[in-house]
């Protein structure tokens, strides 16, 4: 037996979940490649 | 627990393990190891400090409250994530600019390297006392889940881990893997919810369930009556929590890790964001268990019974799956506390009292030994913690009542706002604050009265103690409230001898004047910082008129319950809460 608080809760719990998973590892893609492209001038 | 659970944890275990070592060749540097090199965006920032933030001591301590007192310990974390707007906004810039790594260094500034140095070495044991707590919690939860009734071992397999991955890999390994980590927390709290609500009957019939058994209590986030969780422990968690948003190393630590400070205050306010409506999800499944099993005695083995009893009934390898969240919650935390407690170690105590400035090298070989030896402090509080009955969210609330606040009101009250403060002043609140917090409870609680305070007055004079006793008597019965009080009387004497002692005694030749000027954005660091505590757009001063309507709602709402009961009360604090965090929205993403 689920009501709508339930389905609520899980919807913004769903979408936070997808969000923080999509942005952060395009940001970590970001970052490694920018340290990797610092790391290969200084050498 | 199925072979199938144990393989599932097995294998997410030995994958964390796998990649902290992967991680570890990112260690360049000291700063590598301390603060990710400055690097971390703002969403990356949001999911590490939610993830660090978020641990077992949410779903199986907060949700044992829940199933126990009822739904208002959610103000525990709602209160923590309105303190993060406020500390991303107005504490973190200013830190971030001094590019300092950890508070006591940042007291170095403000007063005396001696203060650095105590506070640092006190902090980190401090901290090893909070991990033990964590670390209980989480060998609690293997026992009562799988049955294995070896506490002990399971103190190990959780440290070990943990212990391995940060010594290792340092704030790298806890800032890529927390953003890992956060994904099965959720995942394993969005699984485990609808199954408790759905065996409860649904949030409907849960409530009036509770009303038809006369405890309509449960259901209300702002209790007005009395109660250990009523409005008035609103008000000092909220007070708790802003000592945690803003002086608290391992939050703060994660924040300096931003790129510049917009970025900090960003990743700030979007982790008090996200996390208040996630909230639920770990407060509510304790709440619906008081009615599809009520009776257990131990709030902390509430929500293991829920596990270990109802979720093998919905396939198999779903309780495995819920224990990766779990597990992952837990390593998170620890990781990043111990990182933390390392960077006090070796930041704050071993580079300040060793003369010659070490290499780089030696820095490093400092911080791993200091995580190895703050994991064994931990595994001994946590082994002692076994004995005690009183559960794990009233042990850390009374820890963190007594001896946390006085470092807010020395280092973000005086700190900041008060250029009189002298170090005197400050190491004789911090001590004098934290001593009279334990005083409180001496006073106050029965048992230790009896115990220990009255015999030792009896001993100095029986007309005191007879006295004493007499006093007693008339305020004791405000035991239940002990968590809500100590805080108080902790920061109101830090305060109070702060300030009485700055004012007696004068700091000479000390410059501090660059603490003042980060107040303004400091363009010499080279890095980009357009982030000003006044706005200069119409748009951010609106953000922060929100925040200041939606802060005295949020207030207003809490002290109208406690007046009147105001119906209304709830709506108003909440609504409040809201308001707080559009402003806050608003403010960090406009100029």
């Amino acid at each position: 037996v689920l009501d709508w608080g339930t389905y609520a809760i899980e919807a913004v719990g769903l979408v936070i979940m997808c969000v923080w998973i999509v942005v952060p590892a395009r940001e970590f893609k970001r970052i490694f490649k920018s340290l990797k492209e610092k790391e290969s001038r200084e050498k | 627990m199925t072979g199938l659970d144990y393989a599932i944890v097995g294998v997410f275990l030995g994958g964390m393990a796998l990649a902290g070592l992967t991680i570890s060749k990112l260690i360049k540097q000291s700063d590598d190891f301390f603060v990710a090199g400055r690097n971390l965006t703002p969403f990356i920032l949001g999911a590490t400090i939610t993830a660090t933030n978020l641990s077992m001591f949410h779903f199986i301590g907060m949700g044992g409250i829940g199933y126990q007192k009822g739904i208002s310990i959610i103000w525990q974390n709602w209160t923590g994530c309105m303190a993060l707007v406020l500390s991303g906004i107005f504490v973190i810039p200013v830190l971030r600019r001094l590019r300092v790594r950890s508070v006591p260094e940042f007291l170095e500034m403000r007063y005396s390297r001696s203060l650095r140095v105590m506070i640092g070495a006190f902090w980190g044991l401090r901290l090893c006392i909070f991990l033990g707590i964590f670390l209980y919690i989480a060998a609690t939860a293997g026992v009562v889940i799988t049955g294995w009734d070896n506490y002990f071992a399971w103190l190990m397999i959780f440290s070990l881990i943990a212990i391995m991955y940060s010594a290792i890999g340092g704030a790298w390994a806890v800032a890529i893997m927390d953003s890992v980590q956060f994904a099965f927390i959720l995942a394993g709290a969005l699984i485990t919810f609808p199954i408790a609500i759905h065996l409860a009957g649904g949030l409907g019939s849960l409530s009036q369930w509770f009303t038809a058994h006369g405890d309509s209590v449960h259901l209300q986030l702002v209790p007005s009556g009395a109660g250990e969780f009523n409005w008035l422990f609103i008000l000092a968690i909220l007070l708790i929590s802003t000592k945690w948003a803003t002086v608290d190393q391992v939050i703060l630590q994660r924040a300096f890790g931003a790129k510049n400070p917009r970025a900090g205050a960003q990743g700030m306010v979007l982790s008090g964001l996200i996390t208040t409506p996630l909230a639920f999800l770990w407060i509510l499944p304790g709440v619906a268990l008081a009615r599809i099993h009520p009776g257990i005695s131990n709030p902390d083995h509430a929500i293991p019974w829920l596990l270990s009893h109802e979720l093998p009934l919905y396939g198999r390898g779903v309780l495995g799956f819920v224990l990766c969240g779990l597990v992952a919650a837990q390593v998170s935390t620890i990781t990043a506390d111990i990182n933390s407690v390392a960077t006090l170690f070796t930041s704050d105590v071993y580079r300040v009292v060793k003369r010659k400035e070490p290499s780089q090298r030696q820095l490093l070989t400092v911080v791993r030994f200091s995580s190895l030896l703050c994991g064994a402090l931990m595994i001994l509080v946590a082994y002692g913690l076994k004995f005690t009955d009183s559960g794990a969210v009233r042990a850390n609330l009374a820890v963190v009542g007594i001896v946390d606040l006085p470092l807010f009101v020395i280092t973000i009250l005086f700190g900041l706002f008060w250029k009189r403060t002298t170090w005197q002043g400050a190491m004789a609140g911090f001590f004098g604050g934290g001593a009279l917090g334990i005083m409180s409870y001496f006073v106050i609680v029965p048992k230790y009265f009896d115990g220990s305070l009255f015999p030792f007055l009896h001993a100095i004079s029986p007309w005191v103690a007879a006295h004493a006793a007499a006093w007693h008597e008339n305020i004791k019965v405000h035991e239940k409230s002990m968590l809500s009080i100590a805080p108080f009387v902790s920061s109101g004497a830090a305060v109070v001898i702060t300030a009485v002692v700055s004012l007696l005694t004068r700091q000479k030749n000390y410059q501090c004047e660059k603490v003042w000027e980060c107040f303004k954005a400091a363009p010499e660091t080279g890095e980009k910082d357009d982030f000003h505590l006044i706005p200069s757009s119409l748009a951010g001063r609106m953000g922060l008129v929100l925040i200041a309507v939606g802060f005295f709602s949020f207030l207003g709402g809490i002290i109208s319950a406690a007046a009147c009961g105001l119906p209304a009360a709830t709506t108003i604090a909440v609504g409040g809460m809201a308001v707080l965090f559009v402003g806050g929205v608003l403010r960090v993403y406009t100029q």
